[in-house]
């Protein structure tokens, strides 16, 4: 049948083809197999650039130059040869004969055309020289790659982070998503959170090349696509205002002499944010000791790098949200607010400090403790307990005493936990330390069977010490959901990110409500008015001429010094203002105590950030809006 | 006439070299796709090689299952398999998974279903269907293009030109089998070749048009499908008798081919076994369409015949195509070598081919070897 014979037609002349392509064709093929090898190399897209909110560049790329030997391309002759390696002598210090022997060894051996790097960090003028004296001279080169470029210097390290080459870690996750292996990646901060953004598309160049590698075509090429801006939240002059307002409270807040209990130098570190408890943008967020995020972009430095990764202060480390402390008194609040939810407490409880509480110990009743206050108050309100701030006040909220019923650690620890202390607040920078919210089931699990939780543990959580511990971007968070009524924002560094398709910006992310009426929020928040007026604390951290909220922390720890007290962390929390509540801000001191230091560093960054709108405030009489 | 036999004893009266051909083809298939893959660090068999050994197996079953039943019960479904199939290829259009810029994948339970494959199979049943109950006249060749027009038109909108030509020419190894005139079959192939023209610059996506053009011009894309042409055809050229050897994808040159795995299948095949291996696939191919068109003429019934025609011309064209493609003789299009290429549906579809094949020669009424 006639199809049968077509169909073998068909098989019959392909397979003709075949022979004459494999057979007859093939010496042809071998030799454009051999000399023409099709390589395709990656064309790294620019990095995205990284600015304030404001459009400040805070991060960019500028060419650096590196002067280059390429083995394969050094003249054969011997003079010539030895011209060229005179000239890289002369430019680089190199002896020649150890560049000699370098191109002859190891890779270049196998692969004459990798460069060798001979002289890298060079700039503009220096690569102008440069190429002037190694002009016409074959195998010898100065070639132009970007280099991240901080301008902040040292006003934003930790946020910014840096930029790096793949370490052994990340190889794997890396070439997955395409990456060469000598690719330069986000190391830390906005640099690492938002890589994959910054970086862009990667393009292709196709060359024909030679067997030993010699391009010979360029054949055709993709273009990269270059990486996103991206936009902080950040405002740098707030940030600036910030960073001078924490050095000068860490230098009045550490100890007489410089030095701690135990005779070691003290620690000067310190952190500060400021968030807008709308939107949960942070506009500023300071650590203390800070470095020059530069040294980690510089090619070489490493002596420089060592300083800061050796210093005792441990500057890469970001106070503000990296490490965690106790809070003290401005974990008051949330007490306050979970006794009046609960019905444990009023505005008007009424309670007696007379400096301080005892209480026998539970299996033996001669052994008494007792629980100090920082001032015998006398007879005071909740307003009074909070502008006070009255240790006794909250031990009783917290644990009870003599007939008055307190809140227990578990509801402590059930109103720290919604305000989301104990968990990550999901800021965008990695490595989020989540802090500790204890309850007497976790003392139970992490200590044994010991004593288990006793009235005295209740009694610390109450003011906010013991082994309650936050970071301050917690307790910024906490602050404004004080000021907003109870919405958990996540806090964020990154307002948007700016392609070729124009601006997007960073969603808002509400975590959780926390369930407390509104009525008692304005409660809370009226104590904290009164806390920031003259009465209270906390009025050394506002401004003349505005209401804010506020409130003191003073958190011992260590051991005793000399004179009986304790050293201490200080710790301030604002809204403001008042009325209308915009921002938030934390100060944290590693030495300090609250009202005396940490106070006026934050009345300076809310003048700062109010800037040319106090004078108006200053017009608006307490109460109207009331 | 010998009255057709009972299912039961018809394996053993089924086609050993059709069995040969198709039980060579598997396995020969299963090895190039592991050979195409890339392995992970820490992997000894590609996944993709297992995945089509799977399918392999299920299409095995299928093969099997259809040679042992009734060939004619495809006469009487023919008219619900049609319209299924259409039905089908809608819901590519509507609700279909795209990739590479065609919508051509349903996915069903975390599975992916190329409806396009099945088509082909449906088409040949309906056009064998239609063509069993009617003479070969103009008006009834019409007919069958209407069938054929249905399919196509579905399947262009996908878009997926490769599957077009396929069912274009199975339609016309059909018309031939069919018995249409020599005069007719010229006025249809003129016509097309005044048409086609117009349709290319109509009906044709712009991916294709540039295709066609690169394929004339290869240095016209040096990245895309004109690189993979020229890579492939040095590949295979320089291969030589023997090859590169299996599993040796750098040193042949394909390992930047993405579609080397699919459209690009027989150069790889060639480039890696080099002259001995294009050859044992064209004979093994050639063999199968031999044994098929073989079962056509033995068939007891004109549906027999016809089924068998058609099915027979989907692997030869596929396959003629393919290969074409892979020398240089045809444009680029994209479609797979039939049993070798990755990719389920097809497989499963081809050996469900096979099956129905046989139980076409199992029935058939002339003296068997």
């Amino acid at each position: 049948m006639l199809l049968r014979v077509l169909g073998v037609i068909a098989f019959g002349a392909l397979a003709v083809q075949l022979v004459r392509m494999q057979v007859l064709d093939a010496a042809h093929y071998r030799q454009l197999a051999v000399q023409q090898q099709v390589r395709s190399l990656p064309v790294e897209p620019s990095r995205g650039v990284i600015t304030d909110r404001n459009g400040v560049v805070l991060a960019r790329n500028v060419p650096a130059y590196t002067v280059e030997m390429v083995p394969g391309d050094l003249p054969t002759d011997a003079a010539k040869r030895i011209a060229v390696l005179a000239a890289l002598e002369q430019q680089t210090g190199n002896r020649r004969e150890s560049l000699d022997a370098v191109a002859e060894q190891g890779l270049h051996s196998v692969d004459p055309f990798a460069p060798v790097r001979l002289q890298t960090g060079l700039n503009t003028e220096q690569a102008i020289a440069a190429r002037a004296a190694l002009a016409d001279l074959p195998g010898a080169r100065v070639t132009a790659s970007p280099v991240r470029t901080y301008d902040s210097g040292d006003l934003l390290p930790h946020i910014l982070g840096s930029v790096g080459t793949v370490q052994p870690d990340q190889v794997a996750k890396l070439r997955a998503l395409g990456y060469p292996l000598d690719a330069i990646v986000g190391q830390a901060g906005v640099e690492a959170t938002f890589e994959s953004a910054l970086r862009g598309t990667v393009g292709t160049q196709l060359i024909a090349a030679d067997p030993v590698g010699r391009e010979l075509a360029r054949l055709g090429s993709t273009s990269p696509r270059a990486g996103e801006d991206v936009v902080l939240s950040i405002d740098l002059g707030l940030q600036r205002a910030a960073t001078d307002a924490l050095r000068d409270g860490i230098k009045a807040g550490s100890p007489l002499g410089g030095l701690d209990a135990d005779g070691k130098p003290a620690l000067a570190a310190g952190a500060a944010v400021v968030m807008d408890v709308r939107s949960g943008e942070v506009r500023a967020m300071v650590s203390l000791p800070s470095y020059d995020v530069n040294v980690f972009a510089r090619d070489g430095d490493i002596r420089a790098v060592r300083q800061v990764l050796d210093a005792p202060a441990k500057p890469l480390i970001d106070r503000a949200y990296m490490e965690v402390h106790a809070p003290g008194s401005i974990f008051k609040p949330i007490v306050g607010l979970g006794a009046l939810q609960e019905g444990v407490a009023t505005t008007q409880t009424k309670i007696l400090s007379t400096g301080a509480i005892t209480v026998p110990n539970q299996y033996d009743p001669s052994v008494i403790y007792t629980f100090r206050d920082w001032a015998a108050h006398g007879l005071l309100d909740f307003n009074g307990g909070i502008s006070r701030s009255s240790d006794v006040y909250f031990y009783e909220l917290a644990g009870g005493y003599q007939g008055f019923l307190g809140l227990g650690a578990d509801r402590v620890a059930k109103y720290a936990r919604a305000f989301g202390l104990g968990s990550a607040t999901g800021i965008d920078l990695p490595g989020e330390a989540t802090g500790l919210v204890p309850d007497p089931a976790w003392k139970q699990q992490t200590f044994g069977d010991g004593d288990g939780w006793l009235l005295g543990d209740t009694y610390t959580f109450g003011i906010g010490q013991g082994y309650l511990t936050t970071t301050p971007i917690q307790m910024a968070v906490v602050a404004s959901a004080l000021a907003n009524g109870g919405e958990l924002l996540k806090p964020r560094i990154v307002a948007a990110t700016r392609g070729s398709d124009g601006l997007h910006p960073t969603p808002r992310v509400v975590h959780g409500r926390v369930p407390v009426d509104a009525q008692h929020f304005a409660e809370v928040r009226t104590a904290l008015l009164e806390a920031a007026k003259d009465t209270g604390t906390a009025f050394t951290g506002r401004p003349q001429g505005m209401n804010i909220g506020a409130k003191t922390g003073t958190a011992e720890f260590g051991t005793k010094l000399p004179d009986g007290s304790y050293d201490s962390h200080g710790w301030f929390m604002a809204f403001a203002p008042y009325e209308q509540p915009e921002v938030a801000v934390v100060v944290y001191l590693e030495h300090g105590v609250g009202a005396t230091h940490a106070g006026p560093v934050a009345k300076r960054i809310l003048e700062a950030y109010f800037a040319g709108r106090l004078p108006q405030a200053a017009v608006t009489p307490v109460g109207t809006k009331r | 006439m010998t009255p057709l036999r009972a299912a039961s004893g018809s394996f053993v009266r089924s086609d050993r070299w059709l069995w040969l051909a198709v039980l060579s083809l598997i396995p020969l298939g299963l090895v190039m796709v592991a050979s195409a893959a890339e392995l992970e660090v820490g992997q000894r068999v590609a996944p993709e090689a297992i995945r089509q050994g799977l399918y392999g197996l299920a299409g095995l079953a299928a093969m099997v299952g259809a040679s042992r039943i009734d060939y004619r019960w495809f006469q009487t479904g023919a008219r619900v398999l049609f319209v299924g199939s259409l039905a089908l290829l809608a819901a590519v259009i509507v609700v279909g998974v795209a990739q590479h810029g065609a919508q051509r994948w349903l996915s069903i339970g975390g599975m992916t279903l190329q409806p396009a494959e099945f088509a082909k199979l449906a088409l040949a049943v309906a056009l064998a269907a239609y063509g069993a109950e009617r003479a070969p006249r103009v008006r009834n060749v019409l007919g069958s293009a209407g069938l054929l027009g249905l399919t196509a038109g579905l399947v262009l909108l996908q878009p997926d030109l490769g599957t077009v030509i396929v069912l274009t020419g199975t339609w016309l190894v059909f018309l031939i089998g069919w018995g249409v005139p020599w005069r007719t079959l010229a006025a249809l192939v003129i016509t097309g070749a005044a048409v086609g023209p117009l349709a290319f610059a109509v009906a044709i996506p712009g991916y294709q048009r540039e295709r066609l053009a690169v394929f004339f011009d290869p240095s016209r894309d040096p990245l895309g499908s004109g690189f993979n042409l020229r890579q492939v055809e040095i590949a295979l050229g320089a291969a030589g008798v023997t090859g590169h050897g299996l599993f040796s994808g750098a040193q042949s040159h394909l390992d930047s081919v993405a579609a080397r795995s699919s459209d690009f299948m027989f150069g790889f095949l060639g480039a890696e076994l080099g002259l001995l291996g294009g050859l044992l696939l064209l004979t093994l191919l050639a063999l199968l369409v031999w044994r098929g068109f073989t079962a056509a003429v033995h068939a007891s019934d004109a549906f027999g015949r016809l089924l068998a025609i058609a099915i027979t011309g989907i692997v030869l064209v596929q396959g003629g195509v393919n290969v074409a493609v892979n020398l240089r003789l045809f444009p680029a299009t994209g479609i797979p070598l039939p049993f070798i290429s990755q990719g389920g549906s097809s497989l499963v579809v081809m050996l469900l081919c096979v099956g129905i094949l046989q139980s076409i020669a199992a029935r058939g009424q002339a003296p068997r070897r």
